[in-house]
């Protein structure tokens, strides 16, 4: 089943290559955040199924996101995808109900596993 | 600020527990096997750093991230233009047709190699001290070596922090590339840090 997912990454590159992955992968990307701002802005805007979170981020975190959205849809389904693999963050965002963390760098294997370990949880929205 | 021996000895090896980390990961990114030729890690003045630094006028990328809550650091990975291009080449190969666009792809491309790279370093030694530490998105610099170590010693102060500074060659069977990896960490919170360890 596709999803329509969110992605909020302050590097270009990064979301580039993870569009391209979920794209493959069937979901449909439904807009694009940079800072803890504009992703807070698509995700009302959009009202994702999903919505991947990086940590750090120009203007914040993206665990202060999450709790931030959190406010807005309680809700709301997201993972992390990050390049920070500490132990006490790990245990921080699933403490704040994210659905799984992926580690920088992943593969398009990866993603589709954390996916489909997240897709029980995932209950699919009509579009903003 | 000098380290003691064992306090020298333990942030040695979490550095270069971190490093190993990075060449998995590094791996990963470019489709290619790495292995670290060669890797040191010393307190340097940050005198002889910059005079060491001066010997190369040769244009350099830089890419600089820092941390705030808890262990206050300053991060610094430097890349020759060289290496940056191999290492860039290599990431972006699988998405070529999608970054053409990208005017900045070599900065934009080391700077999340570089948070690869720094997150497993600091991922090291935050595991170690059981802390979070959360790095900023990383600043991309160009231009001579000794410029670029500038950026970060703006923010070192000779009397509190530390100044540790590692040179890794990494290599692997279709490129190779070397980085310098230079960190400035407040030495009163490293002492605590290494007091306060959690037991292995």
């Amino acid at each position: 089943m596709g999803f329509r997912i969110l992605i909020v990454d302050d590097s270009p590159v990064l979301r580039v290559m993870l569009t391209d992955m979920l794209q493959a992968l069937g979901h449909e990307v439904v807009g694009e955040g940079e800072s803890v701002k504009s992703g807070l802005a698509a995700f009302i805007a959009t009202k994702p199924d999903l919505v991947t979170l990086d940590v750090s981020l120009p203007d914040g975190n993206g665990l202060d996101l999450l709790q931030m959205i959190r406010k807005h849809d309680p809700n709301a389904r997201a993972v992390m995808v990050t390049g920070n693999d500490q132990v006490a963050l790990e245990k921080r965002a699933l403490s704040l109900k994210a659905l799984g963390v992926l580690h920088k760098p992943f593969d398009v294997e990866e993603l589709s596993a954390l996916i489909q370990k997240a897709a029980p949880f995932i209950r699919p929205r009509p579009a903003a | 600020m000098n380290l003691s021996l064992e306090e020298k000895q333990r942030i040695t090896h979490l550095i270069e527990e971190g490093i190993m980390r990075s060449t998995d990961r590094l791996g990963k990114m470019s489709k290619t096997e790495w292995a670290v030729m060669s890797s040191s890690t010393n307190e340097v003045p940050a005198v002889r750093m910059l005079s060491w630094f001066q010997r190369s006028k040769d244009e350099h990328v830089a890419v600089h991230f820092r941390s705030g809550e808890g262990v206050p650091l300053d991060f610094l990975i430097i890349f020759s233009e060289k290496s940056a291009q191999s290492v860039t080449g290599a990431v972006t190969k699988p998405y070529a047709a999608k970054l053409d666009g990208f005017a900045n792809l070599m900065e934009l491309t080391i700077g999340e190699v570089s948070n690869i790279v720094a997150q497993s370093v600091i991922g090291a030694m935050a595991d170690e001290f059981d802390k979070t530490i959360i790095l900023s998105i990383p600043e991309v610099h160009r231009g001579p070596k000794a410029s670029l170590l500038g950026v970060v010693l703006e923010a070192y102060d000779g009397r509190e922090d530390v100044l540790l500074m590692s040179h890794v060659e990494m290599f692997s069977e279709d490129l190779s590339a070397d980085c310098a990896m230079v960190i400035i960490v407040n030495a009163d919170v490293l002492h605590e840090l290494v007091r306060n360890q959690k037991p292995n």
